[in-house]
């Protein structure tokens, strides 16, 4: 399952095989779910960004170029949907449109059936929220997706530089986060 | 420095070459920050394999058929949207998005005064407002959307006395545009509890 055959998939799709997307979604479901929900801390809102991340790569595919991989391509489109979600939440808390109350992340962690493994997801997701939103995409990247810091910087922009200066207070918050438990 | 800070910096690569080599020696030669060392990456082995338990197969192999159901009901939104009240709408959102990236706050941080010169100066009314919560609510006529080649807004703009270019690069999955959001992550929560109680009144 290489570079080549998620070419390959892209190909066929643009080419109008339809099953080929089916394939696309199926190999990077479970990544884009995990990546989002990292991201954003519950299973609601990873969920309506795996959604619409699968949304936007039907609709964009047409627009992979082809010089990066598939799979750093869709990580990027869920790095910013991620964002830009979070940001869209501040916007509707900012006009007071969304009243609901903050949902209970055991609740949400409905998806994983495990009780213990829900506990130790649970920890983490509160360690990664506790990280401003800049330091956690690179700290997720990082450590849990193995990406380089090249690679992280060709999908977020940003320099090596900052990326490793933000990777380093990362490590620095999420391990007092971790100690204090 | 303390043995926490080198490990750190070797494990975010800010180390130089040399740097890395003599952490590297030590290492071999220190047990306290071997030990240390060792502390850390268990930690963070610990977070790496905590954080994928396994998820239900049903809700995975359920995601493709709700995210194509979920695109035609979009579809079908913004159709009707589109029909019966968009230019309001999108107006509004326009406006807000225009505020959003309008170059007039300064280096990107939005204070509390410039906001409220804004809304007071862009003449939203409450029933404005509402409309913006049942597109984000109701439509799903959102970021993403209002992006869409297919909606051409430059009369609304022009009603609106807003130039295309204040409103900036629409491109959500370029990072530059995420970039723009800057300024909403240094509001403070006070902040934006007055402007909230602002609007209602």
């Amino acid at each position: 399952m290489g570079l080549n055959s998620d070419f390959e998939l892209v190909r066929k799709y643009l080419d109008g095989d339809e099953q080929a997307f089916n394939e696309i979604v199926h190999r990077f479901r479970e990544k884009i779910y995990w990546h989002a929900r990292r991201m954003l801390g519950n299973h609601l809102d990873a969920d309506e960004v795996t959604q619409e991340v699968i949304i936007v790569l039907y609709k964009k595919l047409k627009t992979f170029n082809f010089n990066s991989s598939l799979y750093t391509w869709i990580y990027r489109i869920t790095s910013n949907l991620s964002i830009n979600y979070l940001n869209k939440k501040k916007i509707k808390k900012f006009f007071s449109f969304d009243d609901t109350p903050q949902t209970d992340l055991t609740e949400n962690a409905d998806m994983v059936k495990n009780l213990e493994d829900k506990e130790k997801l649970e920890k983490v997701e509160k360690a990664l929220q506790s990280l401003p939103v800049k330091q956690r995409e690179v700290f997720i990247l990082r450590h849990f997706e193995g990406f380089s810091y090249k690679e992280i910087s060709e999908m977020t922009g940003k320099k090596i530089g900052t990326l490793k200066a933000n990777y380093f207070h990362a490590l620095n918050k999420i391990l007092e986060t971790v100690e204090d438990e | 420095m303390s043995n926490r800070e080198k490990i750190l910096k070797y494990l975010s690569e800010l180390m130089t070459p040399e740097e890395e080599r003599e952490f590297e020696i030590l290492l071999e030669q220190d047990k306290q920050l071997r030990k240390e060392f060792d502390a850390i990456n268990g930690k963070l082995g610990t977070l790496k394999s905590d954080s994928e338990p396994e998820l239900d197969q049903t809700y995975l192999a359920n995601l493709l058929p709700r995210a194509r159901s979920k695109m035609e009901s979009k579809k079908s939104g913004i159709l009707f949207g589109l029909k019966f009240a968009p230019q309001l709408t999108a107006v509004v959102f326009l406006i807000l998005s225009a505020l959003f990236f309008s170059n007039g706050f300064n280096n990107n941080t939005l204070t509390f005064d410039e906001l409220q010169k804004f809304l007071s100066s862009s003449n939203l009314t409450a029933q404005d407002l509402n409309r913006l919560d049942l597109i984000l609510e109701e439509n799903d006529f959102d970021l993403l959307s209002i992006n869409s080649e297919d909606i051409d807004l430059t009369n609304e703009f022009n009603a609106f006395g807003i130039k295309p270019s204040d409103v900036g690069q629409l491109d959500f999955y370029d990072v530059t545009g995420v970039e723009d959001y800057e300024y909403l992550n240094n509001l403070s929560e006070s902040d934006f509890k007055k402007i909230t109680n602002e609007i209602k009144e």
